[in-house]
């Protein structure tokens, strides 16, 4: 080789070391460090003679290095691509979410599957101990004129067992094993709970829009499947509350690529493109209501895993409910609509005079959610409510 | 610091060369050496104290030895065995007392005596290695084979040199003595260096890696349950794992070596290709087994004594490498297997096991390889003995599909299997296939080869650094709270 483009070949090399290395602490080139997903930064080194002789400083900068390397977006990307696009599969990791790629492009949650296959050992009286709590704070509200459900989330997997590949199913048949959830169902009606059975609606629904209710590249009910879910819960909610949720018409129910948390999985995977993986879903946008005046309107409180924010991304744009408060897993407390952290320490609540200016109460979990029982809402009300 | 990590690929290497390149060549020494004792105490930086104190001892005492007249041999002796007393005694601390303590409470605890009370000592990194060059240094001196280094800064340039400070190549004071008063450098040497470098970030990143977490994952179960296809996948993937993690590394060592004008000893020259232990040991980590021939082998009396004599040396040298590896009986089993299994192929007569037709004779010696990598990387002797068994256990294939936490897909991916795939297609590839095609020059004869160089090159970069860069981003779907 001559010596002119051996010169060039160093100057590249070495100088493409030095521009990533650069965009680490300046942001040289494009779209350096936008991944999606939900990560803690790492802690910044700390530098004292303790941590630098112990070599603790120099781990953290190890560390923080890795977190904020430049083009670290492409190499994230670059390596999922490989592994999903040349091998069918997402990447392994030692911690974080692990999805699995299911037939056709249907992503799945690796716990969703594991808990569909592995029978419910959760002892019977524990069960209705909980129930019999569930059922003593739901008569505290109805005796403060606040109507209480409680809302059961489909799976994913149980409603599309057929696209998770066989081999996860270590030999079982999702069909044929009960979980917690499963053997408490009959309870639930045993305790005179009012309770939104969404499995059981979700196979109902299977037999009629098959495709549709959970989108391929999401993990939870897609928003198409909620709308009908939200006519439901309407149905079973308005009866019994002072301000009823006014009707939501349909606008429109465009077919387009998946947002939100349709498309919550596929985005997890940061693909440099996804766009093969992108199928079209049915998306429904409601008419803003105008009929009802807003202080007629109901206002809901929402106590939620993550199957509630597709419930509340569709009802409140339709202007069918006041704004109102989600208390996430019954730690941190957001303004609804626009999801605004409101840093409440819940423990600090008095919830008697809280629970003043409500007109409902939905409680939203996923069925694999059942052994968490609310994360402490109910103890915490049926204590401090009279 | 380690070379497969981002922080040394686009922070310490760009500038670590672009110091060592606008120095002033008489500088380059100094240079090359503060880089490696900064690239030393990252992370640790308390052995730093430890490695220059030992490196002022073997300096001196060096010079002391090279003072004294030919004739005063018994003095010459006693500086001689003091040094390595000494280098000897701290590698005994600090790499195997805590294990002598082990034993020694084992043995108490037998005869129900309390045992002594022990604070574990913690390991510097490269210990075993620096240890060796040190002695190769201070027995050349002695025997004359090089004089001291002209100064403090040579002496602890050979010895922290960052390139093969921590795995190697253990570099011998005579191969390196000329290159550390003078070296050249040019585009050519940098670029083959950079080619060097990249291949074994690749190995080591890309292969050795994945490769590495499945062998983790199986050696991790409850081994008395684990199914034999497991079992058989584990040990393959530790196999290729430790083979191109340690060939990557050395190929990166000889990269970065190269690349500031140095020219170091080849480690490994396809091992797996070898149709004897005989031929395994002399492609498998050649400049340890250098070092054993001429530092305790032929000190021992070589080859130049009886049969039986020369049988137990072997033996003997390889039960001291086993333990040089690491202090724990599997090592030592380990090294005693291997000097074993030479021995034996002494015995039958290397001409005779040569009439042995290739493929045969590669896959058995392959297979005792693999039984000898069971002994290395399981935690006990007990763990290795179960782990045999289940390599023959036909009766537990049904495990693999039932075992929720346990799943096959869990174990090893698709890309894992493609990555064995490669590992295992380039371990067995014949030399011949290599060399035909010139990959064995150190620079490109044809400019075919040289195009193919600079992409897989940056291929090799673009694809490590990807993997790396993922390794460390581990998402969840949303925060919980």
């Amino acid at each position: 080789m001559k010596s002119r483009p051996q010169l060039l070949l160093i100057l590249g090399f070495v100088g493409f070391l030095w521009i990533v290395g650069l965009d680490t602490f300046l942001p040289l080139l494009p779209g350096g460090k936008n991944l999606r997903g939900a990560t803690t930064p790492p802690p910044l080194p700390t530098w004292n003679w303790t941590a630098l002789r112990s070599g603790e400083t120099f781990r953290a900068i190890d560390t923080w290095f890795n977190a904020n390397v430049g083009l670290r977006n492409w190499w994230v990307r670059l390596d999922n691509q490989i592994t999903y696009s040349l091998f069918g599969e997402t990447q392994k990791r030692p911690e974080g979410t692990h999805v699995v790629a299911g037939r056709d492009d249907w992503l799945f949650e690796h716990h969703y599957i594991t808990y569909a296959v592995k029978p419910g050992t959760m002892p019977e009286a524990e069960m209705r101990t909980a129930l019999e709590r569930i059922r003593r704070v739901q008569d505290k509200l109805a005796a403060r004129g606040m109507p209480f459900l409680l809302v059961v989330a489909p799976s994913k997997v149980e409603t599309y067992p057929d696209k998770v590949p066989d081999v996860y199913w270590g030999g079982r048949d999702p069909a044929k094993v009960l979980t917690n959830f499963e053997r408490a169902r009959p309870l639930f009606a045993e305790y005179g709970i009012n309770f939104y059975d969404g499995p059981a609606r979700f196979q109902e629904w299977k037999q009629t829009m098959p495709d549709n209710l959970f989108t391929r590249s999401g993990t939870h009910w897609s928003y198409y499947a909620v709308q009908h879910v939200l006519r439901d819960l309407r149905d079973r909610l308005n009866p019994v509350m002072r301000h009823p949720v006014p009707e939501f018409r349909l606008k429109a129910l465009r077919s387009r690529s998946p947002l939100g948390t349709d498309e919550d999985l596929l985005a997890l995977m940061n693909l440099l493109i996804d766009t093969p993986y992108r199928h079209p879903s049915p998306y429904p946008e409601f008419i803003e209501q105008q009929s009802v005046p807003p202080e007629k309107l109901p206002r809901i409180l929402w106590v939620h895993d993550s199957f509630g924010w597709a419930l509340i991304d569709l009802l409140y744009p339709a202007n069918a409910v006041r704004p109102s408060e989600s208390l996430y897993y019954f730690q941190n407390a957001y303004a609804i609509p626009g999801v605004v952290n409101l840093k409440r320490d819940l423990t600090k609540t008095d919830w008697e005079t809280y629970l003043r200016d409500y007109d409902a109460v939905v409680m939203v979990w996923t069925e694999i959610a059942f052994e968490f029982m609310g994360w402490g809402f109910f103890e915490t009300l049926d204590q401090h409510l009279p | 610091m380690v070379f497969s990590s981002l922080l040394f690929l686009y922070a310490y290497l760009p500038v670590f060369l672009a110091l060592y390149y606008l120095a002033p060549l008489r500088h380059r020494n100094v240079v090359a050496l503060a880089g490696s004792l900064f690239f030393y105490g990252w992370g640790e930086p308390g052995f730093l104290v430890i490695l220059i104190g030992v490196c002022v001892f073997g300096y001196y005492i060096s010079l002391w030895l090279a003072r004294l007249p030919v004739e005063a041999r018994a003095a010459r002796r006693w500086v001689l065995t003091l040094g390595l007393g000494v280098y000897l005694g701290l590698l005994l601390w600090f790499k195997y007392s805590n294990f002598f303590a082990a034993q020694l409470n084992g043995v108490l605890g037998w005869l129900q005596q309390g045992g002594i009370l022990w604070t574990h000592v913690v390991l510097p990194l490269g210990i075993s290695f620096f240890t060796f060059q040190k002695i190769s240094y201070l027995v050349d001196v002695y025997r004359g084979t090089s004089k001291p280094a002209r100064s403090l800064v040579d002496y602890l340039l050979f010895v922290t040199l960052f390139p093969q400070l921590i795995a190697g190549p253990i570099i011998r004071y005579h191969d390196v003595a000329v290159q550390i008063v003078s070296r050249g450098h040019s585009r050519e040497k940098f670029l083959a260096g950079a080619w060097r470098f990249l291949l074994g970030l690749a190995r080591k990143v890309l292969i050795a890696n994945p490769l590495g977490a499945v062998a983790d994952r199986v050696f991790a179960q409850d081994l008395g349950t684990l199914p034999m296809p497991y079992a058989w996948i584990g040990i393959l993937c530790y196999a290729f794992q430790i083979y191109f993690d340690f060939s990557g590394y050395s190929d990166m060592a000889i990269g970065l070596g190269r690349m500031m004008g140095f020219e170091f000893m080849e480690n490994f020259e396809r091992p797996y290709t070898s149709r004897s232990i005989t031929e395994f040991w002399r492609r498998w980590h050649i400049s340890l087994s250098n070092f054993m021939r001429d530092y305790l082998y032929i000190p021992l009396g070589g080859n130049r004594t009886t049969p039986w004599r020369v049988g137990f040396n072997l033996w003997f040298v390889f039960l001291v490498s086993g333990f040089w590896h690491g202090a724990s009986w599997n090592f030592v089993c380990w090294g005693a297997y291997h000097g074993l299994l030479l021995s034996l192929e002494r015995a039958v007569g290397l001409k005779r096991l040569g009439r042995i037709p290739a493929v045969p004779a590669t896959v058995f010696t392959f297979l005792l390889v693999l039984a000898s990598w069971v002994l290395f990387r399981a935690a006990s002797l007990t763990d290795a003995l179960t782990y045999f068994s289940r390599l023959a256990d036909w009766s537990s294939w049904a495990n693999v599909r039932n075992d929720l936490e346990f799943l096959w897909p869990d174990v090893i991916s698709a890309r894992t299997w493609g990555v064995l795939g490669i590992a295992a297609f380039f371990s067995f590839l014949p030399e011949s296939w290599w060399t035909r095609r010139g990959w064995d020059e150190v620079v490109p004869s044809t400019r075919p080869q040289a195009v193919l160089r600079v992409l897989l090159g940056t291929a090799c970069l673009i694809l490590a650094s990807a993997a790396l860069g993922n390794q460390s981003y581990n998402p969840f779907i949303y925060f919980r709270f």
